[in-house]
């Protein structure tokens, strides 16, 4: 496994992009399938978004990415207070506009984007590791 | 990020380009409510040049869906990217709001 990139943001939306940014130039010399990076995308956008507007008392956004030998492994680790996002049971299935949930349709995006995905509290941080298989 | 918004005899027309993120959405998302809500009128939405969409841009749109289907018009989309097609799909949005190929379909499918 290639060891990857890791970079500490600070908690504010324009890390976003900043670690988008990163990232692909990170995984620009492995030449991933642009499906792939988009999947990557969107579940990037989401975890670190989600940690911009929900973490509490984080001070910061801790972004890793390792490429596999068929996958990228994405990290976000906050220092907020014990949080999964993942427990979360999301919107239910909808059949109809009037059904259809308008928030909190982030996370099960990522779980459906995900090959894998896993929460853990480590130490005083959060940690959601992603794994976008290539 | 850019929006433009015409009047097409009696159909609204939301321009769309750029990535529909985080950040983007949270700028754009009360100019395009403004846009197309006080027409209530059948509305297309040109996504030909949207090269990114994560949950809060389909939370728009599935906002500004609901909120024409209950004054009677609908909302359709063109012109969606194959990674915004498959973003659509997967968050069900796709089955809820129709997503068609040309700006001919769109207008056929609202005015249906």
């Amino acid at each position: 496994m290639d060891k990857g990139i890791s970079l500490e943001l600070p908690k504010a939306l324009t890390s976003v992009e900043e670690g988008r940014l990163a990232v692909l130039a990170y995984l620009e010399p492995f030449g991933v399938a642009s499906a792939v990076i988009n999947r990557l995308e969107v579940v990037l956008e989401e975890l670190v978004s989600n940690v911009v507007r929900h973490a509490q008392d984080a001070t910061h956004v801790r972004l890793s990415a390792a490429m596999f030998e068929n996958g990228v492994c994405l990290c976000v680790e906050d220092d907020g207070a014990a949080f999964d996002p993942l427990a979360s049971a999301g919107p239910q299935p909808f059949d109809t506009l009037e059904d259809a949930h308008i928030g909190g349709l982030g996370i099960p995006l990522v779980k459906r984007l995900s090959r894998s995905l896993a929460y853990e509290r480590a130490g005083n941080v959060n940690l959601v590791r992603a794994v976008i298989a290539t | 990020m850019t929006l433009v918004i015409t009047d097409l005899s009696g159909v609204t027309k939301a321009e769309l380009s750029g990535r529909l993120d985080t950040a983007n959405v949270n700028e754009l998302e009360l100019k395009f409510s403004a846009g197309v809500m006080p027409k209530s009128q059948p509305t297309i939405v040109d996504l030909t040049q949207v090269t990114f969409i994560a949950s809060l841009g389909i939370r728009m749109l599935l906002t500004a869906a609901r909120g024409l289907s209950r004054r009677g018009a609908k909302l359709v989309m063109f012109g969606a990217n194959p990674a915004v097609i498959e973003i659509f799909e997967m968050s069900a949005l796709s089955d809820i709001i129709p997503v068609v190929p040309t700006e001919a379909d769109a207008i056929a499918a609202v005015s249906g």
